[in-house]
């Protein structure tokens, strides 16, 4: 389908800054302030960030504590899923529902904080019990 | 172990790296790229104000007329955007492909590069334990922390250089499908 006069007439070149309503150092210092007015944009931004922070904390957590197999994964769903809620009704004091529930708010973060926290998880267990105190061979 | 993992770490940044740059100088930072990506922003925003326009009954229908407009005129931006970067997505596919099998079969062959704290399942032991010849399952293969590292990094450069349209993840688009099927 053909895009309407009036859409073509107001697609004009964006900057390369991106979509986001807020400069970066603004946003990330209302990501430590409750009651807030958020944009989705912007609000999408921090928990990506935000979730990508916890998994790397996780990662290097049960990795140094030697966690392994079913009990790691586990550690990291659950702590993810109630950091996150937590981070967002009572540090951010934010109704996810209005901006259309917590899963859409953080759909771009899944894929890259599961990698960043299997990442984090498997170089800090090599580091501590394979290269550090040799348990592992 | 640890410095030839982080070898691996840096293959997967210059890799994410690169394919960012090119992305961006034949694509994202074009005109016609970036009028699409205005376009569907502006359209975007007008669909959710719309939406969350709550109006009385008469005019309920004439709401929902805009708002089949509005999304159809998002499925048109979203369709060229990804025309626009179809052979891009081809290059960066074929440079992380060329990526993996140079390092597992040239960079680190047979060679392990992390200890795995789980034992992978299935089809997972075939990319963990590419070209080791051990019997010990938990031993990583550089391909699988490249792919493990390129899951973040990727996303980590694409954020922080906000030049593409940024898409829902596969989990996320078949969450909306389900959310519009039962409606």
């Amino acid at each position: 389908m053909p895009l309407t006069r009036r859409a073509a007439a107001e697609a004009k070149p964006a900057s390369t800054s991106g979509s986001s309503t807020l400069p970066t150092a603004s946003k990330f210092k209302r990501a430590f302030q409750r009651g807030q007015e958020w944009e989705k944009d912007d609000l999408q931004t921090v928990l990506f960030w935000a979730l990508n922070a916890l998994s790397c904390v996780l990662g290097v957590a049960c990795g140094a504590l030697g966690l392994t197999g079913y009990f790691g994964f586990l550690t990291y769903i659950v702590t993810s899923f109630v950091g996150i809620s937590y981070y967002c009704t009572h540090l951010l004091d934010v109704d996810t529902d209005e901006f259309g529930g917590k899963s859409e708010l953080l759909q771009e973060g899944y894929m890259s904080s599961t990698g960043l926290f299997l990442f984090t998880w498997t170089i800090t267990y090599t580091f501590v019990y394979v290269d550090l105190l040799g348990y592992v061979v | 172990m640890i410095s030839t993992a982080l070898q691996v770490f840096l293959y997967a940044l210059a890799n994410a790296v690169l394919s960012e740059l090119i992305g961006y100088h034949f694509v994202y930072k074009r005109d016609d790229y970036q009028s699409i990506k205005a376009g569907l922003e502006r359209t975007t925003k007008r669909l959710a104000a719309e939406e969350a326009n709550e109006t009385n009954r008469s005019n309920q229908r004439k709401r929902q007329r805009r708002i089949d407009e509005l999304k159809k005129q998002v499925q048109v931006y979203n369709g060229k955007a990804s025309g626009k970067s179809m052979r891009l997505s081809l290059v960066t596919a074929a440079l992380q492909i060329a990526t993996f099998y140079y390092m597992s079969n040239y960079a680190f062959p047979n060679i392990t590069v992390a200890k795995l704290p789980f034992t992978p399942f299935g089809f997972v032991q075939g990319l963990s334990h590419r070209g080791l010849d051990s019997d010990d399952y938990t031993d990583c293969s550089a391909a699988f922390l490249f792919l493990m590292a390129s899951l973040f990094i990727r996303a980590f450069v694409q954020r922080y250089g906000n030049w593409s349209i940024r898409k829902a993840s596969p989990f996320a688009q078949a969450l909306e499908q389900a959310k519009e099927a039962n409606l």
